[in-house]
């Protein structure tokens, strides 16, 4: 995209959008139930996932599809939300490693763990992100730091850990305490122990198999990511991972907002459609615009992941996050509402979606940025 | 136990006002403009709200009781927010006396209103509950020196007597009765214009080391606690009349819909016009029922902190409630919402004025985004 | 008389025991029940109730029947049933929902024919033990809206002969009687509607198509779906007869339990709440201080604001005591309920994190329970037109 302000998508990205799109209403929508029910993707969805490119980012140079721009992977991710939220939203959970590598990864750690997940021959590491009581990264409880002997002890405890994709690494993001800067560390999962495992069920996103684990492990140096490559550095890429699920969250609520649109057009109560209801059409249409403002939220701040520094943009993120929760959740649960007792059903795959952007608002929810404010 | 009926008294004196609500509504624009209120409805009203010298004097006002208060300050309020607040507020200096159990202050201040008005200097503006308050009161020797600002004051201007609300060198909550001439107008809101409320002659005054005698101390007896409920009791005004504007608000707004056509349809059929207005009838209710519930469970506070975060809530959320119907009605009504023709533009100006007298951004939630 | 808004003291201490009962006996079995999606065979937790009755069950009580098992509470029905009612409701579900669901007089058709039943029916099937009963209403194209019923009751002699299809029926295979609405004049709109009473035998000739809607919330109660083939019932059955008014003066019943259907919701959300703030409260030094000062004001506003709305369905309740017209003040908190105690729960996982909406914990169960409230008795834009219509008459009230 251009450099001053214009939101016209190029022509690739627009056939980009299409093909997402097409994947998530031709495949996608149909085997939701069964992965909500199962925790498993059927083989040819993850593949179709993996050629797509933007859940499982990985470097061309190493046969995949190479690194989007931030908008067009937001785009992307959440056009393909469309289909399923949890199906879209634990795949960008399960291949996060790859775009961290892809974008900070040493020589060494692409060469080991890019070609397999681009071949979807070997799963990408996980990341291990998100916190309990520190949404911001800028303070998370979580130390990487250097020993005497030249090695690293990381410390600390993760939550929403995907470990579904069967990864076998997973990249710790944490604070050097004495440098005060992020760093992020490839730890195999051999080397630590899961504090929660076995995984739990979650409200959604069965096949992510999102887990905590707590981290006390020493490990090499090269284990590092480095901490700027390309003008890209750490923290901009951990933003970078932050807005994805939001992303999905629009996706997934978009959606909803569309599927009661049609239902309200089709149901007649009272001698008409519902949708001729302005308490009905003017809801959708309330949550129409705040779905479309949170997603230019989402845009601007892809557009400035460079341009703040550390703490600003760790409070940019946050804050744009639960804007793009809010109305996502809000959305899906106004969507259950227009279908009146039928929105409870799992004949409709409304209460999917309203499961799925619950649990993606808990994960990187920052009480700072949101509050309780019951409507007057 | 559990009863929302209220006592007879107290419905018999809604029930009189309430007569009075048409003439009131008449001439409301008018003497909102003036800031005059003819005199014989002044003392109708007077003495219908129980807020004459001698009602509050002999304990028969149904002012002395909060929900008497509150129920009578609505029900005026629904006729016209201004004359609610002009025809209590003249009597809040004296009921505040009788709350104190300073019954030589009730008969003192109920003489002195029969030369003028006793003002209630209570809110300081910042925020402040009555416990924060810092009108200041020194101890020196057989006298008081007081130093303090008070904001909004009604009838500071032109009052016979001011009493400040404040909180003495020993940290304990405190009411002083000042002449007027101890008192300076730092200003005059009938001089100056304002907003809306034209009938309430509002000031802001000060008063800088003036000295007065102990005797000025009202209810010196009294318990802290006693004190500082008696203080927020008188907050509760406001919140009511911003409850009856609110309401007056809805249904003159449903009155006015229900008659009307748009392109041969009824306008009341729009349910984007009526859900609005009925989630501000929602508001209202709700904030009401927070009213009467606090109002008659004012004593069983055990601590000021608790009752002071009870009163902030309840008094934003009747004066959310209000500025949304009034706002709302304006809405509905499209250009005649803001006509002077229709009181609806009135109310819209009314609420925001009340909105701001007790204002505290602590329990004024503006979403910075609405969980949901 | 005077205005207050406070239980008296033995209501106080009933309240005490029924939300210890929730929290301490029912929540034990409450993921069990969502996992099996049936109320678990625990009949001594229903014995261990304070109750005697459930709540909703409270105004249509007989001479013989109590409150509670103490057997103190009665006297305390003189500021209305429906008051007590609401007050007992808040308690209920603090623990989990499944369990009251199981006590007697937790359903409307017992109250149905007492409204508008002959006194055969009333003494033939309102007295005597009470058993499970359960409501057949809606149908694919008919929820809220009584003209959209297309299930037809046609007079054959002495018999009715019932055809159509209903759906989203609970308790259809564990009730011993249920109470089907179908209309007798499919040109008279609602007017042509009347309730029929079937009992087991006519229950077991229904066609179920489905014995248990797969849904979001609340799956311990099993929702049926069924098609009426030319089922023949005594003609005796039809509540009140052909020539009463109709059904239309029986959906008063709705009205009541529109009151303690909000405050069902209220009473999840208070649960929640509590689980919530000791949760945080065990790891309060995790939290930045900006963030636990943040998190604290959000817990009083959330408990304020149940009272708030609390407060609508007790003046509801005080209404319909009086015997004054309550439907407006019903509707009003019903409508906004739902959606506040929803926004409540969602709060409480969200503080919680991720873990929040694991299946270690209750949270991401009573979020999806707390939405099915929002449907039961018609939904937010429903309640918001029924208002509306009283606002525009000027009935709505104060």
């Amino acid at each position: 995209m251009s450099a001053s302000f214009d939101l016209t998508l190029p022509d690739e990205v627009v056939a980009m959008r299409q093909a997402a799109r097409s994947l998530a209403l031709g495949r996608l929508d149909a085997v939701a139930r069964e992965v909500d029910t199962t925790g498993q993707v059927p083989a040819d969805v993850a593949g179709h996932l993996r050629d797509m490119g933007f859940t499982c980012v990985v470097d061309s140079e190493f046969g995949g599809g190479g690194v989007p721009d931030t908008h067009t992977q937001l785009i992307g991710v959440e056009t393909l939300a469309h289909g399923d939220p949890s199906i879209v939203g634990a795949e960008v959970f399960t291949g996060g490693g790859a775009l961290l590598l892809s974008l900070l990864g040493t020589a060494g750690q692409r060469r080991r763990f890019l070609p397999g997940a681009a071949a979807g021959s070997a799963a990408a590491p996980t990341v291990a992100l998100y916190e309990r009581f520190e949404p911001s990264p800028r303070a998370y409880d979580t130390e990487i730091t250097r020993m005497p002997d030249g090695r690293y002890l990381v410390h600390g405890e993760k939550v929403a850990v995907a470990l579904g994709g069967g990864a076998d690494h997973v990249i710790v993001v944490g604070r050097d305490p004495e440098q005060d800067v992020l760093r992020a560390a490839v730890v195999a999962l051999a080397d630590i122990e899961v504090a929660s495992a076995p995984a739990q069920g979650h409200l959604a996103m069965s096949s992510a198999g999102l887990t905590r684990i707590r981290f006390d492990v020493t490990v090499d140096a090269d284990t590092l990511l480095h901490d700027e490559a390309d003008g890209v550095t750490l923290a901009q890429a951990v933003a970078r991972t932050r807005l994805l699920p939001a992303a999905v969250a629009l996706g997934g609520a978009t959606r909803a907002r569309e599927y009661a649109t049609r239902y309200a057009t089709e149901r007649v109560a009272f001698g008409r459609p519902i949708i001729s209801f302005q308490g009905v059409s003017f809801t959708l249409a309330d949550n129409h615009m705040q779905l479309d403002a949170a997603r230019l939220g989402l845009w601007s701040i892809a557009t400035a992941l460079d341009g703040l520094d550390d703490d600003r943009l760790a409070d940019e993120v946050g804050r744009t996050v639960a804007e793009c929760h809010a109305a996502a959740t809000t959305a899906t649960r106004d969507a259950i509402q227009m279908l009146g007792g039928h929105g409870f059903l799992t004949d409709h795959p409304v209460e999917l979606w309203y499961r799925c952007t619950a649990l993606l608002s808990t994960i990187d929810c920052d009480p700072r940025f949101t509050r309780f404010a019951p409507a007057v | 136990m559990f009863d929302l009926s209220p006592t007879a008294a107290q419905q018999s004196a809604v029930e009189e006002l309430r007569s009075f609500r048409p003439r009131i509504r008449e001439i409301a624009r008018e003497v909102n403009r003036t800031g005059r209120l003819p005199a014989d409805l002044r003392t109708d009203l007077s003495r219908a709200a129980g807020a004459t010298p001698e009602a509050v004097a002999d304990g028969s006002s149904v002012l002395l009781d909060p929900v008497g208060l509150v129920l009578v300050a609505e029900e005026l309020a629904i006729a016209d927010a201004g004359t609610a607040l002009e025809i209590i507020g003249a009597a809040q200096a004296q009921l505040l006396a009788a709350a104190l159990g300073d019954s030589a202050a009730v008969e003192r201040v109920g003489a002195l209103r029969a030369f003028g008005d006793v003002a209630l200097g209570l809110y300081e503006g910042y925020g402040r509950a009555p416990s924060e308050y810092r009108l200041r009161a020194e101890r020196q020797g057989d006298r008081w020196s007081l130093a303090g600002r008070k904001d909004p004051v009604s009838h500071g201007a032109d009052a016979s007597a001011v009493l400040l609300a404040g909180r003495t060198d020993d940290d304990a909550s405190a009411a002083f009765l000042v002449e007027a001439a101890g008192v300076q107008v730092e200003r005059d809101d009938r001089k100056e214009g304002k907003l809306a409320l034209g009938l309430v002659a509002s000031a802001a005054v000060r008063v800088d080391g003036a000295t007065v005698p102990a005797t000025a101390r009202i209810g010196a007896s009294a318990e802290e606690f006693t004190v500082l409920r008696a203080f927020n009791t008188q907050r509760l005004l406001v919140p009511a009349v911003s409850i009856g504007l609110g309401q007056a608000a809805v249904d003159t707004t449903a009155e006015w819909v229900s008659g009307r056509k748009v392109r041969g349809a009824a306008l009341g059929r729009n349910q984007g016009v009526m859900f609005p207005l009925v989630d501000a009838g929602i508001a209202l209710s709700r904030a009401r029922l927070q009213i009467w519930d606090l109002a008659s469970r004012l004593a069983e506070f055990d601590t000021g902190a608790v009752l002071e975060r009870r009163v902030g809530r309840a008094v934003a959320a009747a004066c959310a409630a209000g500025t949304q119907a009034a706002r709302i009605a304006c809405n509905t009504m499209g250009w005649r919402g803001l006509s002077q023709q229709f009181l609806a533009e009135a109310r819209y100006r009314d609420a925001g004025v009340l909105s701001a007298v007790d204002f505290d951004v602590l329990h004024h939630n503006v979403p910075v985004i609405e969980a949901a | 008389m005077a205005i207050s808004l406070k239980p008296s003291q033995k209501t106080v201490e009933l309240v005490e025991l029924t939300r210890r009962w929730s929290l301490d006996v029912v929540r034990p079995y409450a993921r069990e029940a969502d996992t099996n999606e049936i109320y678990p065979d625990v009949p001594e937790v229903i014995e261990a109730c304070p109750l005697d009755v459930a709540p909703v069950g409270f105004a249509t009580l007989r001479d013989d029947e109590y409150v509670d098992r103490a057997h103190t509470l009665k006297t305390d029905i003189e500021f209305g049933p429906n008051v007590l009612s609401v007050f007992m409701t808040e308690p209920l579900s603090q623990g989990d929902s499944w369990a009251w669901q199981m006590l007697h007089g937790g359903t409307v058709s017992e109250d149905f024919i007492n409204l508008i039943g002959t006194p055969e029916q009333v003494e033939k099937w309102c007295t005597g033990e009470h058993v499970l009963t359960a409501i057949a209403m809606t149908e694919d194209q008919s929820g809220t809206d009584l003209a959209g019923i297309q299930t037809t009751a046609v007079r054959d002699g002495d018999e009715w002969v019932l055809n159509g299809k209903k759906v989203f029926i609970s308790n259809l295979l564990e009730c011993e009687w249920i109470v089907l609405l179908a209309t007798i004049d499919p040109e008279a709109g609602s007017a042509g509607v009347r309730a029929f009473i079937l009992d087991r035998d006519d229950i077991a000739k229904f066609d179920v198509t489905t014995d248990k809607e797969d849904k979001i919330g609340f799956r311990f109660i099993r929702n049926a779906t069924f098609e009426l083939h030319d089922i023949r019932i005594p003609f005796d059955r039809c509540v009140g007869g052909p020539e009463a008014p109709g059904v239309a003066a029986a959906l008063g019943v709705f009205s009541k339990n529109r009151a303690t259907c909000a405050v069902w919701g209220t009473s999840i959300a208070r649960g929640c709440l509590g689980f919530t703030e000791q949760w945080i409260d065990e790891r309060a030094e995790e939290y930045s201080p900006a963030r636990l000062t943040r998190i604290r004001a959000d817990f009083a506003e959330m408990h304020d604001t149940l009272d708030d709305v609390v407060r609508l369905a007790l003046k509801s309740a005080w209404l319909k005591d009086r015997g004054e017209n309550a439907a407006a003040t019903a509707c009003e908190a019903k409508a906004v309920t739902p959606k506040l105690a929803e926004s409540i729960v969602l709060r409480c996982l969200q503080l919680v994190g991720a873990e929040g909406a694991s299946e270690r914990h209750l949270l991401e169960k009573w979020y999806r329970d707390i939405k099915m409230t929002d449907a039961m008795l018609g939904p937010g834009q429903v309640q918001r037109r029924s208002v509306a219509q009283m606002l525009l008459r000027g009935g709505a009230g104060r």
